[in-house]
Formats: C-alpha cells, structure tokens, sequence
C-alpha cells in the first residue's frame, strides 16, 4: 500500500495565515518535500466547570515532541490524554501556560485563524472515527479540502489518490453505516491527510478495533508518519502500542509522571 | 466553504431527515397555503362587493343626469334630481376640462317598442310590426361599446354587442322578466331576435294625434345588468342615438314625454376616489345633478379593510407558528447534531460555514414550503370562488372570478423563506457557537 504525497506549491505550515497557508519560503527538507512540526507544551493547566467546582483535568504539563516525532500518550482514563490531544488539535483553548506547534503559539489562535489551523496544520483521527454518516466515504474525506475552499477537481483528485493509498477505493460510494470500524477508521485517517497536515494527532485509533485491524491501522499510521514526515501524536491505552513510538509520555492525574526514551528506559518528567 | 459547497452540505443535510423536513416543510406548505388563499379571498371579496357598489363600473364614476341638482342634496350618493336640464355637447366639453376628471363619456337613451316575435309580453299593448306579437314600452341605452369597461355595466351572460353593430344589443333581466324569463333562463335567449320601434309623434292632417314608429331588427348577444341609464335594452351609441333623434323631431305637442336632451346623461370618471366630491360640487356648480356611491363605497371600504386585516391576521399567525416549527426542528436538528457539528469543526468549519449551512436549510425549507404553500393557496382560493361562483350564477347574479395574484404569489415565497431564516436565526447561531471539542468524548 503506497503513500501518495501532495506536493502543493503552498503547503499548510505555522505560522498560518487567514487560510492556513504558510509562506512559499517555509519548505521542509523531507524527502517527500514536507516536515512535521514540532510541539512544545510549557506549564499547561487545564480544567473543566464540574458540579462541585473546577476540576484541573492537567496540571503542569510541559513536554516536547520534535519535528518529525513519534509520540504516544499513554496513562489512565482521566488521565488527561485526550484532554491534551485537544489542546495541541485546537479543539479546546488553551486555559494556562503556553503550546507551540512548529514554533507558533495555539493559544493566540481564534476565530478563522484557529479553523485554518484544524483545517490545514493539524489532521485529527477520532477514537470513534468521527465521520458523518450522511456522506458517502469520499465525501468525508473531501469534506475537509471542501472546507479548505479547494476546488472541486482538485479536492476529488486527492480524494481518489488517498481513499487508494488506505485502501478505500472500492468502498468510496458507501456511507459510514456501511463500513467496518476498520474500514471507517481508514476514512478518518484519509480524511485527517486531505489538506497534508503536519501534525497528526491520533485520539486512540485503535481504541474501537479489533487486534488485527488495530494492527494495520498502526501500520498505515506509522507508514504515513515515516513516508510523509509529519509528526504523529497518538493517544493510547494499549502499552504495547505505546512501545511502538519513539516517545511514550505517562499521564496521570493531569501530570506527566515520566517521559520513557525510545529505547524504553523512562526518566522522571519535570 | 465556498456557497455553492454550502448549499449542497445544507441541502444534505436536510434530505438526511426526510421525515422531520418533511413535517416542517408541510407546516410551512399549510401556512403559505392558508395566508394566500385568506387573501386571495379578501381581495377578491373586497373587489366583488366594491364592483356591485360601483355596479361594475369603475369606483371613481359619477353619473350626470340631464337634470339641475336640488342644492338640498349635496353630498348625498342618491339625490332627487332638480327640473330637466338639457346636456350638450358645450356642457359635456366644459365638464370634461373640470379639474379632477379624467373620462367624461355620454349617455343617449331612446324609447323604445320591444317586439319579440312568438314571446308574449305579460304586459304589452298588442301595437307593433306584423306578426311581431306584443310589444312593450321600455328605453334603449347607447354608449361608446368601445369603453364598455368605463361604464357600471356588469355582463351576466353572452358578450357585449360589438362597437359599432347596429343589429346586436344587450339585454337587462328586467326587460326579460316582463317576458317571464327569469333566472338561469335568461341565457335561452341569446341569439333570438327582436324589433326595436323608435316612436314618433305628430299630427295627421285633420290634427290628430298619431304615433309613427322607425323599427330595426336586432340580435340578442348578452344579458347585462347596467346602470348607466335607465333601459332594458343596451345598445351601440349610434343605434341609439339614431333612434333618439327620430323621436325627438316628432311633435314635441303629442309626444311630450320625449327626451330632447342631445344627452340622456354623462359619466364622469374622476381622478381617483379622493376627487370624487369635489368633482361632483364642480359639475353641481355647472348645473347638473350628479350621483355616485362615494359614501357607501368609503363605508364598505372600511369594513372590507377590516375582514382583511382579521383575514391577513389570521395568515400571519399560521406562518409565525410555521416559523416557530421551524425553530424547533432545527433547535432539535441543533441538540441531535451537536457532535456532527463538533467534526465540522474540528476538521476546520468557520463558524460562519457552520451558521451558513444552517440558515440555508432553513430557508430551503421556507422556500419549497412557501412555494408549495402559495400554489395550494390558490388553488383554494379558485375552489371557494368555483363553488361562490355556482351559487350566484344560479341566482342569476354575475359570477366571482378569481385573478391569479403573482405579486402575493412572490411575496409569500419570499416571506415565508424570510420568515423561515429568521427563524432559523437563532439555531444557526447556537450551532455556530458550538465549540469543536463536541467532536471528541471528554
């Protein structure tokens, strides 16, 4: 199964502009033309309104994934991993501290700028694939180049090219109900690389899957981490998934309690 | 999202729940429907009983007899009439540069002898052509059939003569009654033929009074009920007016019951209904009594107003309550698809992309149901007036006839697609507000 790599002359790059285009002089020196971002997070605290008061969901984190990582947040429910996700996708504000991704503040993104960034830099895979079940499995994925204001040609060329790259091509007409977890899962992730995002952000892709469908996911996501350079972020409960990353960072409670080395000897965070 | 993009997301949207689409879209259809055809109705009743007022003439009509006006009836709509005044063709001239007035067309009556071959009159003095059978007394009216819309001529049935005939005229289902033909019979007579006697008066030659009449044949082609003068027979101006001159050269000393006036009368049309007093003091002020049903009209104008503003009511209160169907479905479209719309988000929706989709189902829904709604609506309309129209055809009355309103057609399309992003105003913007994290499970 090959990767198709989009070589646009304006690739998605912080810092973004009104459409989440980068300056043409922001090139990477990948292979395919492309590099990940890296992620910095510093002091950030996080909580929700809960009935009795604000619950601190993080408290403190400060971690680093460089450009063309491969990170797993591992640790208990609760533990904030999604929570974190969310911040680095810009789904959620950030409340306390400070976040870059490749060297841009998130926390100062809004309004259009901040859907640029969802739209562009970062491409978000759903533990519950997060597909809308009214379109088609081409039309999820084109749903995002449709946001990006792409043309239609154009959005329906990468379309096909990625929809074959997951192997989706044959069941591209079908709707979400139609598929497999495994199957809708490859939707999501072709989705998420529609508009080359450098940064993928992965909330346990596997989480609804079966070993072996889990499995080939994995691989997909590692085959488009390592092929396409974009850093990859995944959230994840499986440790032996996690071992499968060049970083693991431990949540618990909010905190990250340790930051094991690729080779798989931990160091204490912080 | 480009808007093209957006229209068809929203119109997906909108098809991925037929059912409740539907509902709200028959909910919109009803009240489209129901608002139209209240005020197709209205207008239509409003025009009716207006044209019986102005007996289908047009509202701003005064009608000038050939009479000085009683200075005791001033502003009445029905005065009693002064001593006969002859109306010339120098008094139609100076009436007709009156401020105000906009038409000035004459009126000739004639006597006339109606003979109706094999149809006894039930009140006819047995004088006439021969073999005409009974002949009865009545009047000729003759007016420009050019300007047959101008006058307070209202057809019942057939047509009207064609201008200029001098074989085709109109009757009145009073002169028709005198020949016991009533109700819908009065359509059996069209195409008889009856002879029209001018009468002279003179003296023979030992002094005696004798009455010579000048007979033509002519053609029934229409019943008409008609007020521009007073007659059972309508007729072509040059038909009549030829036998009012054969009447008015007799001997004024044994026919003095002969009209001798060039004109039996005028009819004036004002400027507008607002002119219409100060014409009528204007041509009272040149020596002619004048009527016109500008009291009863301003009156009934403002009880029709009334109907109409209760009937208008009654429609936009349907489609306030169609909107607040709207409202709902997509308040609950908006608390269904809370994570639907947390994915748009997250995979880059602006939060006008969000609002524009919103507000574009909504007004799809407004639009086929106001659409679909202003068709029905008329096509109500059209029933009632059908089966109105049945009922007083019958009666021998004219019947109702509904024109098709496109102004409130578009109008109503329109406004209930406003009305239906309005309503839709308020769960765009809640969806729009909706943050991106609704896509992920906290």
């Amino acid at each position: 199964m090959g990767i198709v790599h989009r070589r646009d002359p304006v690739q998605p790059v912080a810092p973004v502009d009104g459409r989440g285009q980068r300056p043409p002089d922001a090139g990477g020196d990948h292979p395919g033309g492309e590099d990940g971002l890296a992620v910095v997070g510093t002091a950030l605290a996080h909580r929700y309104d809960g009935p009795s008061g604000p619950v601190p969901v993080l408290v403190d984190v400060t971690f680093t994934v460089p450009r063309d990582g491969y990170a797993a947040l591992v640790g208990p429910s609760g533990a904030g991993k999604t929570t974190l996700l969310s911040l680095i996708g810009g789904l959620e504000p950030v409340q306390s501290g400070t976040l870059e991704v490749g060297g841009q503040d998130v926390a100062a993104l809004e309004g259009d700028g901040l859907a640029a960034y969802r739209r562009s830099t970062v491409g978000f895979i759903f533990q519950n694939f997060g597909l809308l079940e009214a379109l088609t499995a081409a039309e999820n994925v084109e749903l995002a180049a449709t946001l990006a204001g792409d043309r239609a040609a154009e959005r329906q060329r990468r379309t096909a090219e990625l929809l074959d790259a997951v192997g989706m091509s044959p069941r591209a007409a079908h709707r979400p109900g139609a598929l497999s977890g495994g199957e809708r899962q490859r939707v999501a992730i072709a989705r998420a690389l529609v508009n080359s995002p450098r940064l993928i952000l992965a909330d346990e892709p596997t989480g609804n899957l079966d070993a072996d469908t889990s499995d080939e996911v994995m691989h997909l996501l590692e085959s488009l981490h390592r092929d396409r350079g974009c850093t990859l972020m995944l959230v994840t409960h499986d440790r032996t998934l996690a071992a499968r990353a060049a970083q693991q960072l431990v949540l618990d409670r909010g905190r990250i309690t340790s930051v094991p080395t690729p080779a798989g000897r931990s160091s204490d965070a912080g | 999202m480009t808007w093209a993009d957006t229209v068809r997301f929203a119109a997906r949207s909108v098809l991925r729940r037929p059912g409740r689409a539907a509902l709200t879209v028959v909910a919109v259809t009803l009240a489209a429907a129901l608002f139209t055809a209240m005020l197709t109705m209205a207008a239509t009743a409003q025009g009716r009983v207006l044209d019986q007022l102005a007996k289908g003439g047009p509202l701003a009509g005064i009608q000038v007899a050939a009479a000085a006006p009683d200075p005791s009836q001033a502003g009445v709509d029905n005065p009693t009439r002064g001593a006969p005044k002859p109306i010339d063709q120098a008094a139609l001239d100076r009436i007709a540069r009156l401020r105000g007035v906009d038409v000035v067309l004459p009126i000739v009556t004639a006597q006339a002898l109606v003979a109706w071959p094999g149809h006894g009159a039930t009140a006819g003095n047995g004088v006439g052509p021969t073999g005409s059978g009974s002949v009865v007394f009545d009047q000729m009216v003759g007016v420009d059939l050019g300007h047959l819309a101008d006058f307070p001529v209202t057809l019942s049935s057939g047509r009207f003569p064609t201008p200029g005939s001098e074989t085709e005229v109109d009757v009145t289902p009073v002169l028709l009654a005198r020949y016991g033909i009533t109700g819908t019979r009065t359509r059996s007579v069209l195409g008889a033929q009856i002879v029209l006697g001018a009468p002279r008066g003179f003296r023979s030659s030992d002094g005696t009074p004798v009455f010579r009449s000048r007979w033509t044949k002519a053609v029934i082609v229409g019943v008409v009920t008609q007020q521009a003068g007073s007659g059972g027979v309508l007729a072509s101006f040059g038909l009549v007016q030829a036998a009012h001159r054969w009447t008015a050269a007799g001997d004024p000393t044994v026919d003095t019951d002969a009209d001798r006036s060039p004109y039996a009368g005028l009819f004036v049309i004002a400027r507008g209904l607002d002119s219409v007093p100060s014409v009528r003091a204007a041509i009272e002020a040149v020596g002619y009594s004048t009527s016109a049903p500008e009291n009863l009209i301003a009156t009934v104008e403002r009880y029709v107003h009334v109907v109409e503003i209760v009937l208008t009511g009654i429609g936009v209160i349907a489609l306030a309550i169609a909107s607040l169907g709207i409202m709902n479905a997509m308040l609950a479209a908006v608390r269904e698809r809370r994570r639907e719309i947390g994915i748009l988000k997250a995979v880059g929706a602006r939060d006008r992309d969000v609002l524009r989709s919103f507000l574009i189902e909504a007004a799809v829904m407004g639009a086929v149901g106001g659409l679909i709604g202003t068709v029905l609506g008329l096509a109500l309309a059209r029933l009632v007036a059908a089966i109105v129209d049945g009922y007083l055809t019958s009666q021998g009355l004219a019947g109702v006839h509904v024109s098709t309103p496109y102004l409130l057609g578009i109008a109503t399309v329109v406004g209930a697609t406003v009305l239906a992003v309005v309503a839709g105003a308020v769960p765009a913007r809640r969806a729009a507000a909706l943050p991106a994290r609704e896509a992920v499970e906290l």
